[in-house]
């Protein structure tokens, strides 16, 4: 808390250092106040968040819960399977070293300029992290506890309900707050690759129209963006996840 | 020996069956062999390793730098000196809640389509992570070990270098491990937004002229190269950290 | 040869009560003393007292006279895990006092050789801590203690993380070397027979706060065995002493 409180404060300077720069400096179309990104975000209220941010946010979160679903699933066939474990895991491993998010070029080929290839781009960008961290967290499981589940006759779904899954849970929830992020840039740079709707798109046009105060104003829309989701899932964990420090 | 079989058998499965996927659906606009992607990747060698891989690398290699010196230096002062910490960590908190590749857009609008661009888009993507980390291993000392040097009249420095140092090292390289294929992906993506050379632009070249192998090209160029610097990354690790860190 | 004299110790955190209230007690030069007494009873507290880990409010400390506040490197401190950096050689670890006393680096490497000969481990000295046994490691730890130099030694539990048989051979071995060296030695632990076994006098710490310390002599001669400890006297200080502990345990 005390950590925040600094950095909402350094914050707060730095935004009235800005106002004050700025103005000062007069580059209204490249370095805006923060009172014009402000004018620029009501007036253009409509087609920032109707039109683009919409877009956006339809990439990111259909692209995310897939990318969600597919890597817990398959951390969990993993788990369940060694062999499979030993054949997919290092390849796993390899493609999260790997810049995957380049292939997106292909996406946008096959399907144009449409959400499809971006909430492609967003899934393959994303998932192999998950799967891997959720797939760490259900090994680390205590070797000792689960020997003393079986002593008391556990079958396997019951081992796994309550010792695998919670043991993991951490681990999921750290995969989420590391790749969220990735997310939300995965559907701001496939749009600059191929869209004509959506905040990265648009505030790739208004550079060209040296129209600074909308650019900030959707870049500032995007950081909302990851912060919020960040912040429910740190909430999420909180609630959820509270033995964590017991493990 | 048996999983690392498997492992690459799974991987030479992928392959052979985009082989077959792809002899079969006989259209290389949608998809390539495998062999017309390395045939793409040898006509066109010398234009993509002297100009496009050595824009890009030259983006990766100096941001990383930057990266690692400042990383190194935040971590130290914060070590040092509490009050610097103080001021130090509210800087990067701020720095981590916007999605460093988002503000792209600004930086173009403040230096152009030029590497300075693309450099700070790198460093703001890996220097907390290099920060944090080496912080954490700075302070991962055990509290009796440091009382014992105590004992034995060691001073501040003493301690910083005879403990913290190789105490972080470990950390260091594990930071460097996950910032490295960082940099690349954030090298070559941020020329999406526009670039004059550069992997990620040469395939959004040749994506916009329907050249799927082309494209596909810098992919497994970019990949390689990012593999090639983790496995260097983890030899050195391997002759410096001759340890298991259980301090 | 040390010295408290009325001293008095609080926490500075929390607690009111202080630990030490008006304690005094002396330990002769070349002596070997155990301090027994039950978690949390305060020994450490001690310990890390003479140590200079910790500063005391009232009374004072002194080796030969002196007030350990003006001093340093007047004891050498063994603690409880042996704490080798991983990362050094065994010579290197058993050289660290001495880099940070900033003693000459032939001087240091001479008298780590020195030491390691002492406890038997000189064929260890470009090996690394994670090739020696835990017992080997304590050896070592007790190596690098002898090097930081002091006439005064502090054994902080060294042997308790040791599984039993390895416990009884460095005890042997302990009571070797101190024979040998004739250091001073304050030895801590819980283990009523070890403290029987090793020292000549044994200070029993009890109450909160500890006001004094009830000492008792093991009328035996050097070098002991471990038959010596079946003499019924013994077995009845060591009674003794359980008993003594345990009611102080009740009571806390």
């Amino acid at each position: 808390m005390k950590k925040n409180l600094s950095a909402i404060v350094t914050g707060a300077g730095l935004l009235i250092l800005w106002q004050i720069g700025a103005g000062l400096a007069g580059i209204s179309h490249i370095l805006p106040r923060p009172t014009d990104v402000l004018v620029c975000l009501w007036n253009k209220r409509e087609v920032l968040f109707k039109v683009h941010m919409v877009e956006t946010l339809k990439a990111i979160v259909i692209g995310y819960l897939i990318a969600i679903v597919i890597g817990v699933l398959l951390a969990v066939i993993m788990d369940l399977s060694e062999k499979l474990e030993a054949m997919m895991y290092p390849v796993f491993v390899i493609i999260e070293t790997i810049p995957i998010m380049c292939i997106a070029p292909l996406f946008v080929l096959w399907f144009g300029y449409t959400l499809s290839a971006r909430i492609l781009a967003i899934v393959l960008s994303t998932f192999f992290s998950i799967t891997v961290n959720t797939f760490d967290g259900l090994k680390k499981i205590n070797k000792e506890s689960c020997e003393l589940m079986k002593t008391y006759g556990a079958k396997t779904m019951q081992l796994f309900w309550h010792i695998k899954l919670p043991t993991a849970l951490p681990y999921f929830m750290t995969s989420l707050k590391i790749t969220f992020p990735w997310a939300v840039i995965g559907a701001a740079i496939a749009e600059w690759l191929g869209a004509n709707r959506g905040l990265g798109y648009y505030s790739k046009l208004m550079v060209s129209k040296l129209d600074g105060g909308t650019v900030f104003a959707a870049v500032l829309i995007l950081s909302v963006i990851a912060i919020a989701g960040i912040a429910v899932i740190k909430f999420i964990d909180r609630k959820f996840v509270f033995w964590r420090s017991d493990i | 020996m048996k999983k690392r079989l498997l492992a690459v058998g799974f991987g030479i499965f992928l392959i052979v069956l985009w082989y077959v996927i792809a002899r079969i659906i006989d259209t290389t606009f949608i998809l390539p062999t495998p062999f017309e992607v390395l045939a793409a990747i040898r006509n066109n060698f010398r234009e993509i390793m002297t100009v496009h891989f050595v824009a890009t690398m030259r983006v990766v290699l100096i941001g990383s730098l930057i990266s690692l010196v400042l990383g190194l230096g935040f971590a130290t002062a914060m070590i040092i000196n509490s009050s610097l910490e103080k001021a130090i960590y509210p800087i990067l908190t701020i720095s981590q809640t916007i999605p460093s590749m988002c503000l792209t857009p600004i930086l173009v609008m403040w230096f152009g389509y030029t590497v300075t661009t693309r450099v700070i888009v790198v460093v703001l993507m890996t220097f907390f992570s290099i920060t944090v980390n080496v912080f954490d291993g700075f302070n991962a000392v055990r509290v009796e070990t440091r009382e014992l040097l105590s004992t034995y009249g060691a001073n501040r420095k003493q301690i910083f270098w005879t403990l913290q140092v190789p105490t972080a090292l470990p950390y260091f390289f594990t930071a460097l491990k996950v910032s490295i294929p960082w940099a690349v992906v954030a090298a070559s993506v941020s020329e999406w937004f526009g670039a004059q050379a550069g992997l990620g632009h040469f395939s959004k070249e040749r994506m916009l002229s329907l050249d799927v192998p082309g494209l596909l090209a810098p992919l497994v160029v970019v990949s390689i190269t990012a593999l090639a610097i983790t496995e260097l990354i983890k030899f050195i690790e391997r002759k410096v950290v001759t340890w298991e860190n259980d301090i | 040869m040390l010295e408290f004299k009325n001293v008095k110790f609080i926490y500075k955190s929390g607690v009111k009560e202080p630990i030490l209230e008006n304690l005094s007690f002396k330990v002769e030069d070349g002596e070997f003393i155990s301090i027994v007494g039950s978690s949390g009873s305060g020994k450490t507290t001690i310990f890390r007292i003479l140590n200079g880990l910790e500063d005391i409010q009232e009374g004072s400390v002194e080796i030969d006279g002196q007030d350990i506040r003006g001093l340093k490197n007047y004891s050498s401190y063994m603690p409880q895990k042996d704490l080798l950096l991983p990362w050094k050689t065994i010579e290197k670890n058993v050289m660290l006092p001495m880099s940070i006393q900033k003693v000459d680096k032939d001087l240091q490497k001479e008298r780590a050789i020195e030491m390691l000969k002492q406890v038997g481990l000189e064929e260890y000295a470009n090996k690394y801590p994670k090739d020696l046994s835990g017992g080997m490691r304590q050896r070592v730890a007790f190596a690098r203690t002898l090097c930081a130099g002091a006439n005064l030694l502090l054994l902080d539990e060294p042997f308790s993380a040791l599984d039993y048989i390895t416990r009884i051979s460095l005890q042997e071995w302990l009571m070797k070397q101190w024979l040998d060296v004739k250091k001073t030695i304050v030895f801590i632990t819980h283990d009523v027979e070890e403290a029987i076994f090793l020292s000549e006098k044994i200070y029993v710490v009890s109450g909160r706060p500890i006001t004094d310390i009830e000492i008792k002599e093991v009328d035996l001669p050097y070098p002991r065995t471990r038959e010596m400890l079946l003499d019924p006297r013994i077995q009845r200080l060591k009674e003794d002493l359980i008993d003594k502990l345990r009611t102080t345990e009740e009571e806390e």
